[in-house]
């Protein structure tokens, strides 16, 4: 599903040129929910950007469903961001001026889907999130569990096959961070791919795989005894 | 102290502030700039235009610091008794003579001065200026001005006939103030004056107002220099209210851009406030830093304004070179006050936001606009009244209330913006995506958006009065009668002659003719059409009469009326049908003698003059020729074989100013309209730039609202289309509720000036500048976003808060 062969990524040029990720590869097959952990300015949320098709390495390839992101223009990385993949915010990222069923079915809207056909699926989204009876509110007039409920089912609202959350329970409490993880897990039962960004170990365990990067490389890696499980951290290899 | 101390180490973060963001800090130094430079430009060039207090001091006196006249039997020879000896003196008397010269008669303006008394250092010098020749000496000489010089054909060193007594003409004397008048200038030899005699007195300034008030009390006429001439309240009035509306319009867009630098700034204050700045200092602080902004941009307008000044003062008479302190004064300070007024509410809104907020840099919800839209519908009512006061009240303040009314509807409209834009949010559903984001965000953010609207409202309002003036003075003018045939060209000048024969030489002529108009005793004798009748209905009206010879009859087209004419008959140029005969009147209400009116109608209907008379007739029926109304001596009228087309006025234009004497003018009816239309047109072409500009710069500021919402769209998968997309649509639909609203706030005050017109104005609608208002300028501004969206970058990846 997502393929990094040896990424790097730096910021500015010269003796101003700071390396922010890489050279780093792996690969999360379809279907996984791989959590990325390490320490502040480790790379993650490039790491994310990178996956996202929001920015461009400096050197490698990103692959995502097989095709080269680097390959693709500005439109065809617009519709990539359309069709596959959904982001997931710390602070939801919604857009005030819509509704909740709005902002759900803008990613269909802005793909061409007919209006009405896109507010039934943006329904359907809501309902899975289980925000069905809030669809006519605007973002402000939610709570922040209720917002990142409406990010998370923008997030997977019709063809969508890749989510990538970055640190999305980080303005939540923990009752509500278990409520969004579990929800992401169970996207990922339904054969979503996710990637999830994360300080905290208790939301790492949600997932089948954690990566972890330091100084921008990936330093380690860990997989879950059963996928599915919603068990515990698992032990840091090495 | 510590409140001082604090203060000063907010203005310091501020006033670096403005430094950091040149852009926000250039937009509002040169909006402040312009109107300062357009009041200190507009009032230099007033300066130049008008006369000065000094300039009516020397028509009225001299050099002199008291003129006395005489009167309540208080006399000359008792005034110049009661002066001290060291008190210097000379006598001016003022008067109208006839002078004739070769059977030419016209009359003028007598001075008669001591000799010597236009000289260098003398009490009359600047009265009058001597141009050629030598002011007379003695009895039996005169000087002349040039227009009495060409009208009657003389040279220097001739002789002409005044009074019945022939007199050498010495000298080419001119009145500074009025150089195209006719001037005669005798010298005063203590013999009894005929005319208004007065003194002109030179005495330190305390004696002279203790002797003015010593002659007063005998009931004499005293001009004190100190007291002579006064500043015209109305015109700097004028500049200062038109200098207003342009602050107003600054002030809208300053407003915006630093209700979007308070935006922006929103986590700093939020820190600043954090550590304890007091909500008072960082106020005053960002007062500071726009009253500093407003400095630099009433300096540089202050420069700009008299640099224009300058630039132009070749194509004016007069420039003086000085500047109106009052007014650089006054644009400096209006600047500084509208910028600080300007920044008051947004710097209020962005310090009062709770610091938990402010440092969690979102968007705080926009509260009720209702509070908005009560203030704008009283401003807007009160602003109506005000207008309609004016318009039918019939008060001399009338101008004054159309004008106030006209700004308190623009004031409430735009106050009630906010409402109208948070209303129209919630009616944004079933609109595409990117019009539903950009009416909601609009309604989301209406206290900032309101500004913008108000903005463009304002700019293009002015283009809608414009447009509604031109199209009911367009509507007037098919109604008028012309002033001139339209194959007619007027020649006025002192070298009118020359000038209609070198016209005869360059185009195809018809006829030629000098007119001057019918006086009696020194006053314009005007005709009673007491049974005129146009269209079947009775239209008595007067008519000043125009006399010359037959060749006239031909230049006005009416030449089947010779006999007539020839028989002293009055001819009429008129689409009215005059009676039988028609009553003549001269300075009292009786009349001074009927006159028998020819039958002829002229093939082409005329406004002025209306009326024809044999030049010939005129000693039969006692009176004589004179000064035309228009006031030049002996104009000529020359028709053409065509219509005269603007190139054809151009090149008699040409002609004219090469004729060697200065004040030679052409007119011709091609020109009359099209100065007016072409002037108006180019006000409101500058009007819709000025729109426009307002418009770009309004939405640009309000579009830094939608950086967000663009990031979030980018990554949810919006094509860079919809994007470009998303902030034309913003700019066109800010742009076209601006549009709109400008629509009433524009034909509010022309309804309420067109009223106050000297002739009836009709009100005509100008539908085709309100479609170009309602349609045109929203797609500008939509193409124009659009363009500039699409030379600027994507969303960056940082807008959004990847952790």
């Amino acid at each position: 599903m997502l393929a990094f062969e040896d990424v790097t990524r730096v910021h500015g040029d010269g003796e101003r040129a700071v390396r922010a990720l890489g050279p780093v590869a792996f690969e999360i097959r379809a279907g996984e929910f791989v959590a990325i952990m390490g320490p502040s300015g480790s790379g993650k949320s490039t790491l994310l950007s990178l996956a996202g098709a929001l920015d461009q390495p400096s050197d490698g390839r990103v692959h995502l469903q097989g095709q080269d992101l680097a390959t693709l223009g500005a439109a065809e990385l617009a519709a990539l961001r359309r069709r596959t993949i959904g982001f997931v915010f710390q602070d939801f990222n919604l857009l005030p001026g819509l509704t909740a069923l709005e902002n759900v079915a803008l990613p269909l809207e802005l793909d061409g889907t007919p209006g009405r056909e896109a507010r039934e699926q943006a329904n359907e989204a809501l309902a899975r999130v289980q925000l069905e009876r809030l669809t006519g509110r605007f973002p402000d007039d939610l709570s922040g569990g209720e917002r990142q409920r409406v990010a998370i089912a923008r997030a997977f609202v019709g063809p969508r096959r890749m989510l990538l959350a970055d640190e999305p329970t980080g303005a939540l409490d923990s009752v509500t961070g278990e409520l969004v993880m579990r929800l992401m897990r169970d996207q990922c039962e339904r054969g979503l791919t996710a990637v999830l960004v994360t300080h905290d170990p208790s939301h790492a365990a949600w997932a089948d795989r954690v990566l972890y990067l330091r100084d921008g490389r990936l330093v380690d890696e860990t997989c879950a005894p059963e996928t599915g499980s919603g068990s515990p951290v698992l032990p840091l290899r090495g | 102290m510590s409140s001082w101390n604090a203060l000063r180490a907010l203005a310091r973060v501020e006033l670096r502030q403005l430094a950091w963001h040149r852009g926000r800090s250039l937009l509002v130094v040169l909006l402040i700039a312009v109107p300062v430079a357009a009041m200190v430009g507009g009032s230099a060039l007033l300066f130049v235009t008008r006369q000065t207090i000094e300039e009516q001091r020397v028509e009225a006196m001299g050099q002199a610091t008291l003129r006395m006249r005489p009167g309540g039997g208080w006399t000359m020879e008792r005034a110049l008794e009661s002066l001290p000896e060291h008190a210097r003196t000379t006598t001016v008397v003022r008067g109208t003579v006839e002078v004739i010269s070769a059977g030419r008669r016209l009359r003028a303006r007598d001075f008669r001065l001591e000799p010597h008394a236009l000289e260098p250092g003398e009490l009359a010098a600047g009265l009058l200026v001597m141009n050629a020749g030598r002011a007379p000496g003695k009895a039996g000489e005169v000087a002349l001005s040039e227009v009495l010089i060409q009208g009657l054909g003389v040279t220097l060193g001739e002789s002409v006939a005044i009074d019945g007594r022939t007199v050498l003409v010495t000298g080419r004397v001119a009145d500074p103030e009025n150089l195209n008048s006719a001037v005669v200038l005798r010298p005063y030899d203590g013999e009894g004056p005929v005319g208004r005699p007065s003194i002109l007195v030179e005495l330190p300034e305390a004696e002279a107002a203790s002797i003015a008030a010593q002659w007063e009390a005998q009931g004499a006429q005293v001009d004190l220099r100190s007291r002579t001439g006064a500043d015209d309240p109305f015109e700097a009035f004028l500049i200062f209210v038109l200098g207003s509306f342009a602050f107003f319009e600054a002030a809208l867009v300053v407003a915006a851009a630093f209700a979007v630098g308070m935006r922006r700034r929103q986590r700093e204050l939020g820190l600043l406030g954090s550590n304890g700045a007091p909500r008072s200092g960082m106020v005053a602080a960002l007062l500071v830093s726009a009253a500093a902004l407003a400095a630099v941009g009433g300096a540089l307008g202050i420069a700009v304004g008299a640099a224009c000044a300058r630039a132009l003062h070749p194509y004016l008479d007069g420039w003086t070179g000085r500047m109106n302190g009052p007014f650089v004064a006054g644009a400096f300070v209006l600047g500084i006050v509208t910028a600080v007024l300007a920044a008051t509410l947004p710097a209020c809104g962005a310090v009062r936001l709770p610091i938990r907020v402010a440092l969690s840099g979102r968007r705080p919800v926009a509260g009720s606009s209702r509070g908005w839209l009560f203030a704008g519908l009283g401003l807007g009512a009160l602003g109506v009244l005000l207008v309609l006061a004016g318009a039918f009240g019939g008060t001399r303040m009338a101008a004054l209330l159309i004008l106030s009314g006209s700004i308190l509807l623009a004031l409430g409209l735009g106050a009630a913006s906010p409402w109208i834009l948070g209303g129209l949010a919630s009616w944004a559903g079933p609109l595409p995506i990117a019009w539903r984001l950009a009416v909601r965000d609009a309604g989301r953010f209406r206290a900032r958006n309101g500004p913008a609207v108000t903005a463009v409202m304002a700019g293009l309002s002015v283009s809608v009065m414009m447009a509604a003036l031109i199209a009911s003075v367009k509507d007037l003018t098919r109604v008028l009668d012309p002033f001139l045939r339209d194959d007619v060209i007027l020649v006025e000048g002192p070298a009118a002659e020359a000038v209609a024969r070198e016209l005869e030489r360059e185009f195809t002529v018809l006829a030629a003719a000098p007119f001057q108009a019918v006086y009696c005793d020194g006053s314009l004798v005007r005709a009673h059409f007491a049974d005129a009748i146009r269209d079947g209905e009775r239209v008595p009206f007067d008519a000043w009469i125009a006399c010359g010879g037959e060749e006239l009859l031909e230049v006005f087209g009416v030449e089947a009326a010779v006999r007539d004419f020839r028989a002293g008959q009055i001819v009429t140029v008129t689409a009215e049908r005059a009676g039988a005969s028609v009553s003549l009147f001269g300075s009292g209400s009786d009349a001074i003698g009927v006159v028998p009116v020819s039958g002829s109608v002229a093939t082409q209907r005329l406004r002025e003059p209306r009326a024809l008379l044999s030049l010939d007739h005129l000693d039969a029926l006692g009176l004589h020729a004179g000064l035309p109304p228009r006031n030049s001596l002996l104009p000529w009228l020359v028709r053409l074989d065509r219509p005269v087309t603007e190139a054809m006025a151009e090149r008699a234009r040409g002609l004219a100013a090469a004729a060697g004497s200065p004040g030679n003018t052409i007119d011709a009816e091609a020109l009359r309209m099209e100065p007016i239309t072409g002037f108006y047109t180019l006000v409101l072409a500058l009007c819709i730039v000025t729109g426009l500009i307002v418009i770009f710069v309004a939405t640009a500021l309000s579009s830094v609202e939608s950086t967000e919402d663009a990031a979030i769209l980018h990554t949810v998968g919006a094509a860079p289309a919809l994007l470009r997309a998303h902030a034309a649509t913003r700019a066109g639909y800010l742009a076209f509720l601006g549009s709109a609203l400008a629509i009433p706030a524009g034909l509010m005050p022309m309804i309420g000036f067109q009223r106050l017109a000297a002739l009836s104005l009709d009100f005509v609608m100008p539908w085709r500048e309100i479609a170009i208002t309602l349609l045109v300028m929203p797609l500008v501004a939509y193409a124009g976003t659009w363009l500039v969206a699409t030379w600027r970058k994507a969303p960056r990846r940082a807008s959004i808060s990847l952790s």
